[in-house]
Order: structure tokens, then sequence, then C-alpha cells
């Protein structure tokens, strides 16, 4: 005798006013949550939905409404529904809780509590419609200690750059629609640590290679086939532990890519197992910089985690000329739950610390610093550079752009919008060339936004704002946050 | 340059489209022998039903000869000259040419009997003055006979029987529509004529008519009452202006892959001229309006300097009776394989020799004739295993990709 | 002077909206797909076909020197100035002379005539099925291009 003590998550109402059979919800649901009979009957398999909304954008009668199923339990703080449809789950399984995207817990957002100024009387306005307004960022080491030598520079029309998403995380249509708007855009799209295909290789020179601890797809085409190249230690998602491509999801295009057999499983491993300390990483980046004969800039991702400004540190005086720091809201294809829900800490707070570590023993200079990890507004870049990046990478955001509804199902290789998965029927529904144009309309939206949020401080150039702590005010924050962050609260 | 058209039909028009393709400026005239202006000859029948109103009959428009600047003159020819490049017309006139093209069309043939004891009550149905002159004769619920169950037979048939009339009709061959369907298509197209009101003999004969054409005896001694007689038994080319004027010329005007006649100057095109059907790669007489046009339109080319060959066509046809679309193209002669397909009121039938397509037979089932009708005009191969799975479900889906592919080379 | 919808085997999803905007763009429904589809007949003017893996929508070439337009036994067929075939619905006789000679099998049986692509004449902007598609398989040319990309 077996029960499923759980109800569906979602439950699909139709609306028989508006339906007109045509059958599109069936034709587009991976997940084969609805049916038509031949006299055109038709029903759901609720249990089947993941609220991905596919059919509901895409019904031409807007006839469909996909909510939460309501199972309410007696109201309980501290034993939330979510608590317990987990433990159902796992007494009927025994397996570890899986799930895709970004953290969804209500721990605090920091950016949610933090404020812009605006130039009132003094210290003018400036109109971005009629001065120019420098969003140009280079990223790189700054100090190259002689006058007339400089070291390797990325070049960025603006400080936004595509995260790494890896090809078999997400289908190669995403990495075309990203690669083609970085190259039109005149910013920098990440291949994650799946390998280089063959079709990207146009776009090199917007292209940041990652070697990862699996060295998936690393030979000297792909180090050569870069503008710059990052060595992955980890992700805000999943700070220590690995990746885990399952293997389903790795196609032979897949596996040629990444340069392992089809159909298996691709585990990275947690560490790399040649950086057992920091010595290890100035090694393995100046191994790096030799084999690209110095003309690329190295960069190191490492989580947002206790202690980040002591490793960021590390980290430049390893010799990396970028260091980029994932907070605990940055997104993944798969994970455990309960570590992508549970370790890590917010960027915003890492930010703040490591620049100020980094400026007190006089190496600011010597890395620039790109911050990822929810990154979900053009406010949000703007207060990121505030609190003292370089730039900031967006995954989540540019998905979602490109049509991903935050369902956290990615792990099962059957995204109903063609973005995570490597099966060829559904990658189809993601047309690079509109893909391309919907990444890139989003990134000039934010860059707009950006210049009127900076004509609106007085300010005109991104340099102006980078670090420029007296531009932020704390709202609803206790006095040590504040301390964190570097900023007063608001009314100070 | 002055091009001279005899006749105002389908490979009339199509001779201005080509003309006036290659030449803007020469004088183009056509002679209406029936005076009636461009009319489309399918459509007197459904004149008689009051389906189309005298102003819907027209085959191109007024407009259409403005704006190619035709002048149309409502005469007849009766003599052409090619040493001196004329044309004489009865009213006297003599028109000069140097280019003519004869686009004479057919006629009705009169059955024997006819001609032995020629009677007023025996019609034919072929020109728009036929179908007006046969208008007042319709007296619903009376009896009708017509002879001959080919297109023009069954389609009057249709048009007597929608105006309340009792149709029975004769045919000699043992199924309807001899020339254009199989046995078995042959008598699903029967039953249904049938259970909408028709008497249909095959097998049978005329072979007397009595009473002032009022009684019908037929071979087997069976006598029909009969207010109407249609004698729809098939119908001729008219070369006597041509043959007359010395052009070769056997049942149809002969002419060569320009479509010129054995004549100077002279062409020739639509239901009047000896084609080629390329299936069998033999010459035939193929009246059918859209092989008319085309004739008429390479041979207007040509005629202002073009050289553009005209191969020849392969038998096609679409026809609606009693609301059942029958559509059949390629050769009814091919021998080979026949496959069948049939689903309620569909049915597909298609002879294949070999790899190739050569005919197909199709009841209520349009939507993928065209594709056939173009696998039959290009002779495409498919592997053979091919037509056995194509049958099983014969829609568009069914076509196998090398066909699409096909059709993109040739339209770029 | 070209023009047609040409339709991306390779993004096609055989979804089917473009087929209901069509519908819903012509016969006087006047977009609105739930009078075409709730109270109407929708007439969806080009057909999916499917290939295996693959879909396409089987749109009107507006082929120059049409076979549809040169064998219509009424001149119902036109080509106007912009190129593109359409039916003059009071001539035509419902013959399917035309739905026989077209090589893409696109033409249909209607109620008082044949239907085919009119590249929605009459309709400002793109032609609805182009609109429609969710994952741009279907654009509008107007030069000489392929049937479909496939």
């Amino acid at each position: 005798m077996s029960m499923n003590m759980l109800t569906p998550a979602f439950t699909v109402q139709r609306n028989p006013e508006r339906c007109i059979r045509c059958g599109v919800c069936i034709n587009q649901c991976a997940n084969e949550v609805h049916h038509m009979e031949e006299d055109s009957w038709m029903w759901v398999e609720e249990e089947r939905c993941v609220g991905c909304q596919r059919c509901g954008v895409l019904c031409p009668t807007h006839a469909l409404t996909i909510t939460e199923f309501p199972l309410h339990f007696r109201s309980n703080h501290h034993w939330s529904s979510a608590h317990i449809r987990e433990i159902y789950a796992q007494s009927q399984t025994g397996g570890v809780l899986l799930t895709g995207m970004g953290n969804p817990r209500s721990y605090l957002s920091y950016f949610d509590h933090l404020l812009l100024n605006a130039s009132q009387v003094t210290n003018p306005s400036i109109d971005p419609l009629r001065e120019p307004m420098e969003l140009t960022t280079y990223l790189g080491n700054k100090d190259s200690g002689k006058p007339d030598q400089h070291k390797p520079q990325l070049q960025l029309k603006v400080p936004i750059m595509f995260s790494a998403m890896s090809y078999g995380a997400v289908s190669l249509n995403v990495q075309k629609s990203l690669a083609q708007a970085a190259q039109q855009i005149g910013t920098m799209w990440n291949t994650g640590e799946g390998g280089l295909h063959a079709d990207l290789r146009e776009y090199s020179a917007h292209t940041i290679v990652q070697v990862a601890s699996g060295r998936f797809g690393v030979n000297p085409d792909y180090l050569e086939a870069a503008a710059a190249v990052e060595i992955k230690i980890g992700q805000g998602a999943k700070p220590g532990i690995g990746g885990h491509l399952p293997g389903e999801k790795v196609t032979r295009d897949v596996a040629q890519t990444r340069m392992i057999p089809a159909w298996s499983d691709a585990i990275s491993p947690a560490p790399h197992h040649d950086i057992y300390s920091i010595e290890d990483l100035a090694q393995l980046i100046e191994t790096l910089q030799v084999a690209t004969r110095y003309t690329k800039p190295i960069a190191v991702k490492v989580a947002a985690v206790h202690n980040i400004a002591a490793i960021a540190s590390g980290i430049v005086r390893a010799g990396a000329d970028i260091v980029v720091i994932d907070g605990f809201r940055g997104a993944t294809g798969a994970a455990p739950m309960r570590i992508r829900d549970n370790t890590g800490i917010p960027i915003e707070m890492a930010l703040a610390q490591v620049n100020q570590r980094l400026l007190d023993e006089g190496i600011r200079q010597q890395a620039s610093l790109v911050a990822a990890g929810g990154i979900r507004s053009s406010a949000d870049v703007i207060k990121a550079i505030i609190l003292g990046a370089d730039a900031v990478y967006i995954g989540t955001a540019a998905l979602i752009a490109l049509g991903c509804h935050m369902c956290q199902s990615c792990f099962t290789g059957r995204c109903n919008w063609g973005i995570a998965t490597t099966d060829p029927g559904l990658s189809k529904r993601l047309n690079p060339h509109k893909g391309a144009v919907m990444a890139g309309n989003l990134l000039t939206a934010w860059e707009h936004e950006i210049k009127e949020m900076m004509g609106g401080m007085g300010i005109n150039s991104v340099d102006s704002l980078r670090g420029n702590h007296l531009m932020l005010r704390g709202i609803g924050l206790e006095r040590h946050e504040l301390e964190l962050l570097g900023v007063l609260a608001a009314g100070e | 340059m002055q091009y001279v058209i005899i006749g105002n039909g389908i490979a009339a028009a199509g001779a201005v489209e080509g003309i006036r393709h290659l030449d803007k400026e020469g004088a183009i005239t056509v002679i209406d022998g029936e005076r009636r202006g461009s009319y489309s000859r399918p459509l007197i029948t459904y004149y008689l039903t009051g389906k189309r109103k005298p102003e819907q009959m027209r085959y191109r428009s007024e407009r259409f000869f403005q704006q190619h600047r035709v002048k149309v003159l409502p005469e007849q020819a009766v003599k052409i000259d090619p040493q001196a490049g004329q044309v004489m017309l009865r009213s006297g006139q003599v028109l000069g040419y140097d280019r003519l093209l004869l686009a004479t069309g057919a006629s009705p043939v009169i059955p024997e009997i006819l001609e032995k004891n020629g009677c007023d009550r025996v019609k034919t149905m072929y020109t728009w003055q036929d179908a007006e002159q046969l208008d007042p004769l319709i007296v619903p619920g009376q009896p009708a006979v017509v002879m001959g169950s080919g297109l023009i037979g069954l389609k009057t048939a249709e048009a007597l029987c929608q105006r309340g009339m009792q149709i029975t009709i004769i045919e000699k061959q043992p199924q309807v529509l001899p020339r254009l369907l199989s046995g078995p298509s042959a008598q699903l197209v029967g039953e249904h004529l049938q259970n909408n009101g028709m008497e249909i003999l095959t097998s049978r004969e005329v072979t007397g008519l009595q009473e002032d054409g009022q009684v019908i005896e037929l071979d087997n001694g069976r006598r029909i009452e009969a207010q109407l007689v249609i004698a729809a038994v098939g119908t001729k080319p008219n070369i006597s202006l041509a043959v007359a004027g010395g052009l070769a010329a056997d049942h149809g005007i002969k002419v060569d892959s320009y479509l010129r006649t054995s004549v100077a100057n002279i062409y020739a095109a639509g239901d009047v001229i000896e084609t080629v059907d390329i299936l069998s790669g033999r010459p035939a007489i193929m009246a059918l309006l859209p092989l008319a046009h085309r004739e008429g339109f390479v041979a207007g080319q040509n005629m202002a300097g073009g050289t553009y060959s005209y191969p020849g066509g392969i038998f096609m046809n679409s026809v609606n009776l009693m609301g059942m679309n029958i559509m059949a193209a390629g050769t009814p002669s091919a021998v080979g394989t026949t496959w069948q397909w049939r689903e309620n009121d569909q049915y597909l039938e298609i002879t294949t020799e070999g790899s190739c397509l050569k005919h197909y037979i199709a009841l209520n089932m349009s939507q993928v004739a065209g594709p056939l009708t173009t696998i039959i005009e290009r002779q495409m191969n498919f592997p053979e295993s091919f037509w056995p799975e194509f049958i099983r479900q014969p829609d568009l889906t069914s076509l196998p990709r090398l066909y699409w592919e096909e059709l993109r080379e040739v339209s770029g | 002077m070209i023009v047609k919808v040409v339709c991306s085997a390779e993004y096609c999803l055989g979804c089917g909206l473009c087929r209901i905007h069509c519908a819903a763009g012509h016969d006087g429904y006047n977009n609105s797909i739930l009078k075409a589809y709730q109270r109407g007949t929708p007439r969806p003017r080009a057909d999916l076909v499917y290939d295996q893996d693959r879909s396409w929508l089987n749109t009107c070439q507006h082929c120059p020197d049409a076979p549809c337009m040169n064998g219509c036994i009424t001149g119902a067929l036109q080509q106007d100035e912009q190129g593109v075939i359409y039916v003059d619905e009071e001539f035509c006789v419902s013959c399917y002379t035309c739905i026989m000679l077209c090589p893409y099998g696109h033409i249909h049986v209607g109620p008082q005539a044949v239907h085919k692509c009119d590249l929605c004449r009459g309709r400002s902007g793109q032609p609805a099925c182009v609109d429609a598609c969710p994952n741009g398989a279907l654009r509008l040319i107007d030069e000489g291009e392929s049937l479909c990309s496939m």
C-alpha cells in the first residue's frame, strides 16, 4: 500500500468560455500536462505541472490560469508548508532534494535596503540626453609598475556581462543568443564550464572561457578563442561542492564540446585537485598567463563565503587580474536544495568588505572586482558599483530576458522555454536571433537607466561611481549592517 | 508589327499576355467569331443554373483588352491567305498580318444518328449561345436525355438536374467519364450521380429518334421519352480555316515545339492544335483550359520574337459534379501498379510505373492533388518503396522531404 | 517583385498559433480569435506540414507566372501590383483547377470560393502569421529567396 502525501504543486484552470481547443497548450508542454480526447474533451494531469507558465503565455485566448495548488496546513511559522512537503518527498524517495535557479528564501536583499542619492541645488544633475555619460569599463590589473606598459584589459561598453552558464546546463541557442548580444552591445559572455562550441568561435573577442575543476573542454584552442580566462573555484549557488550535469543532458554535441563520453554524468569535483593552497592557485594563474602569452586577463571566480575579504586578498596577491565574487543568490542548473538555500553570504556584504580590504592593503588597483549573484535590475547594478564593483555579471536576469519563468525545474532537462535543456526538440523553442535581440534589449535598457540614475546623482562617469559609498544610504538596516556595508543610514 | 489572333477564347487571351510580355508597341487585333467577348466556356452550364450571371461569364475583362491595347473585332474569319499575309473576314474586310495565331478552338461532334435524322429537339451544349437557346426549353419535371457521359455531358446533366428535369444519361462505354476515370472510380462517381437523382445507362447506344426526338430508342429496345435531348459525344478541332490555307493538320493543326504551324509566321494554340502528351511522348489533342492558356502565352511570346519552347502537357482535369470533386491527371492508359485509398467519401487511386507516378484519380481529395500533379509533370523519381507507404496516409505530410527540396531548387 | 512569407523549419515549433491568427484575421472576424473559434468557422489559409522532427507552415509562394493563376478558368485568381496572388471571390466557381495545379498544395476548398494566403492584404503591418509566431520562424520577404530553409 502506498500513498502519495504530496498534492500537485500547481493547479491548472481552463476557462471554458475562452478555450478554443486549439491544442497549443498540449503541443507546447514538455511535461505532458494537457490532454485532449477525440471528442475534443480536454483534461489535465496537474501532478506534472512545474509552473513554468509556457501554456499560460502561449494560449491565444489566455484561457489558462496556473496557480499554486492550495494545500493549506494550519498556520505555523516554524513548520512552513515547504518544510512539510519536502519531508513528504524525502520520506517517499530517500533522495537528496534537487533544485534549479537561485536561492528563493526570504533572506534580506540588501539592495532593497539601499537608496541612491540625487542632486538638488548644489552639484547639479546632468542630463544624459545632452551630455556624454561614460560607462566604458576596463577590467584587468591597473598596476603594471611601469609607466609605458600595461597588463591586458577587457573593454566593456557597459559594466554588465553575461554570467557563466555552461552548454549542457543551458542550450546552445542560449549561448548563441548571449554571445551575439554581447558582441552587438560591446561586452562579454562566459562559456561556463562546458567548453566552447565550434559555432561560437566567431564571438571570440567577446568570450570569457572558464577553467573549472572538471577542466571540461580545456585545450589550447579553447584558451586561444577567448578574450579572458576565468578559473572557477566556486559559484554562489553551491559553494564548496562541484558541478553535476545529469547524463540525460549530455548529448553527443555536449559531450564533444566537453571532451567527455556521451550520456554519462558530467561531474566536476569540489576542489580543483591541483589547487590545495593559495600558492597552487598562483601557479595555475601563471600557467594560464604563459599559455596565453600574457595577452589575456586571468580571472578567478569564488563564491561569497565567510572570510571572503581574506580570500579575495589572497587571490589578488596570487596574480589574478580579475576577481569575481558570486553571492548566495547566484543561480544554477542543478544543485542540492539545502546547499543552495543555506550556504554563502549576500554579494552586497561580500563586495563592501572585499573592496575595503583591498583598499586598506593598497592592492585594489591590481585586480578588477566583478560582482554576481541575483542582480535583478539596473538599480542593483548601480548599487553594486557604488559598493565597489568594477562590473557585474548577470545570469538569472539574462535567462529571464530569454523567457525563463523561474519554475526551478532546470535539473530535469525538460525546460519548456528551450533554455535549460539540451533536448533538440525543446532547444529550438529559443530562436537565437530573437534571443540575441531580447538579451541585447535588456542591456540597452539598463544602460539607459544607469545613465539616468547617474545623471540624477550629478555623475557622468562610472569611474566616479565606483566605491563612492557616500552615494548610498541604508534604510531599515541595523547599525552593524550599515557599518559592514560602509554606508550611512537614510537621514544621516 | 501587326498581330492578328483568330479566336477570342483562352488561348487568345494567353497570347495577348505573351505578346505584350515582349512587345508593348505592336498592334494586336483579335477576331471574335462568337461575338461574345472573352468568356470562359466551362461556365455555360452555370449560366443555365443561374450560378453565373451574364456579367460573371467573362474570362478576361474589357479592361484587360484596353490595358493591353487590343482591338477586338466581332467578326468571323472565312479565309486565310498566307502568301499575301492576309485574313479575310465575312464582312469582306481584309486584315494584313505579320504574325497570325489560329486559336479557333473546337466544335461538338454530331452523332451519326443525328446526321441521319437531324431534328431540332436535339441540342449541343458548347457555346454560350447554345446555353441561351437551351434556357427557355428547360421545363422542371420533364425528362431529358444526355448522350455521352464525358465532362460536357455530365456538367450539362448536372445543370438540367438542378433545374428540376429528370435526367437519363446514355453512355456507349461501360463506365461514366470513360477517358478520365478507371473502373473503380467511375463506379463511385456513377453511384454518386445516381444518388443525386440521375439515371445512368452505360454500355448503351441511341439507335433511333422518334416523333421528332420526343422518344429515344436504345439498342436494347428500351424507349425513353424526352422533352429535351443533349448530344455531348465529343468535340473536334476547328481546322477548316487552317486546312484551306494549306497548313498541315491531322486531327488538329500540327505545330512544332515553338507552336509554329507548317506555314511561316502562322502559329496555333489551344483546343485546335495537336500537341504532345509528354508522358507518352506521342501526339495528342489535349483540349484542356490550363494548357490552352500556356500554349497561347508561349505562342504569343514567340510571335513577338521569343524562342520559348512548349514541350506539351499532361492530361489533367478538375470538375465538381453534384458536390463531388473529381480530379485526375496523367496518362489514363498507364500500365503499372495501382494503389488505392479510401475513407468515407474520399478516394485516391495512383498508378506508378517503377518509381514514377503516371496517373492519379482523386475524389474529394483535393489537398494532395497539387503535389501529385507536379510529381507527374516533372516525372520525379522516388524510391519504389515510397508509394505503398504514401498511399496508407496520402496527405502533404506523407510527401518526402526530397519533394520539398526539389521545389526549393526550382523556385530558387 | 517577389513577396511571400517564408518559414524556417529550424525554428518552427508546430504550435499552430500562426494558423489561429490567420483565421481570426480573415472572413470578417476582425482579429478576434474568440469570435472566429467560439462562434464562427475559422479557416486558416495555410497548413502545417510535418516531416519527422521538423515542421513548417506551407505558405503561398505567390509565384511569378503562377500555375494557379494561369490555369484559373474564370480569371478569378489575380496578381496585384505588389505581387500578391489573391482570389476575387465574386468570380471563383470552385472548380478547383488551381488546387490541382499548385505544386505546394497550398490552396484550400472554402465555402463560397477557394481560400489561399493573400498576404493579409487590407491589414496594416506584418501578416498575421508573422506577428503571431512566438519563435520568429516566419518572415515576410520581398525578394528572391527559397521556399523554406530546411
